[in-house]
């Protein structure tokens, strides 16, 4: 049974999504857009990134969560809603030390890059 | 009857009824597909013809004074489609026998889509009772969510209920994440 070439770059592109820093990409999510929640911010990551990067639902919560335990960002629960079962959400922001971080990481990447461009 | 065949008869069960799952949704989005593709070459007023005007639209027989045969109702924008025979030209010529037979098609669709909803509810309903509180407000929410934006796009039934299970299964591994950390968590502050 022969793939697709197609399909065998769509199984590619999921399987580089497993070695994404969902940690990083939440970062800069939040930094980029303001707070978000889990869904909100996946979808942010795929439009920002014209869809070349979508992180994987199961990851994002734990990431979400260790991101606040280490003090980056802080959450807290909006009304229950209909669509949502009569769940809340779950809404993130950056705090002052996220910020800092934010900023260290991105300035830290641009420098990379600019590496590699004078590399050549 | 014993253990093994008990066991047999189940795994049967268990392989046949995706399969048929499967193939059902996929008859009914064929259906549906279909539907659509022939009230979409019927071009009734462009805007009316697409999915998101349709899945929102109703269809109601006018009182006798109304001088249109037919209007279709969007009750979100509350634009009105009119057919009028006097101003019939090609483009908007419908066949409204046709039409209303094919609106009733699809909203046999829309019903199985309330379906589809209020199963993933249910069983989600169910999970949630063994998930810690967070999980199943921030997590659990997120994912119902995402296949209400589904079903509202004409997801088929087969690709809601793969997520529903992907959901299930993701949630599951989350919680006991969840709580190997929070026992963790409790050992080291003794």
């Amino acid at each position: 049974m022969g793939l697709h070439p197609q399909e065998v770059k769509d199984m590619l592109v999921g399987m580089m999504q497993l070695f994404i820093d969902h940690k990083a990409a939440l970062l800069q999510a939040l930094a980029a857009g303001g707070e978000g929640y889990g869904l909100e911010l996946i979808d942010r990551v795929k439009q920002q990134t014209n869809g070349a990067i979508t992180l994987l639902q199961g990851r994002v919560y734990p990431a979400l969560r260790e991101l606040e335990q280490e003090g980056f960002v802080k959450s807290y629960e909006s009304d229950p809603l209909p669509e949502r079962g009569g769940r809340p959400r779950r809404y993130y922001k950056l705090t002052a030390e996220g910020r800092r971080a934010a900023t260290a990481q991105r300035n830290a990447a641009s420098s990379l890059f600019q590496l590699g461009w004078e590399g050549r | 009857m014993s253990l093994e065949m008990l066991a047999a008869i189940l795994s049967l069960i268990g392989a046949v009824f995706p399969i048929w799952q499967f193939k059902r949704s996929r008859n009914d989005f064929l259906a549906q597909r279909k539907a659509l593709e022939e009230i979409d070459t019927m071009r009734l007023y462009q805007q009316a013809a697409r999915l998101h005007d349709l899945s929102r639209a109703t269809w109601a027989k006018p009182v006798e004074t109304d001088p249109t045969p037919f209007k279709i109702v969007d009750p979100k924008s509350n634009v009105i489609f009119v057919g009028d025979p006097s101003h019939l030209d090609s483009d908007h010529q419908v066949d409204f026998k046709k039409l209303v037979r094919l609106m009733k098609a699809y909203s046999l669709t829309e019903r199985q889509r309330l379906q589809t909803t209020q199963r993933c509810e249910k069983v989600f309903q169910v999970w949630s009772a063994v998930l810690p509180a967070r999980i199943n407000n921030e997590v659990l929410g997120d994912y119902l969510e995402d296949i209400h934006r589904r079903i509202a796009a004409g997801e088929s039934r087969s690709l809601v209920f793969l997520r529903l299970v992907w959901a299930v299964f993701w949630t599951g591994v989350d919680a006991v994440g969840y709580f190997v950390k929070a026992i963790g968590r409790s050992k080291s502050t003794n």
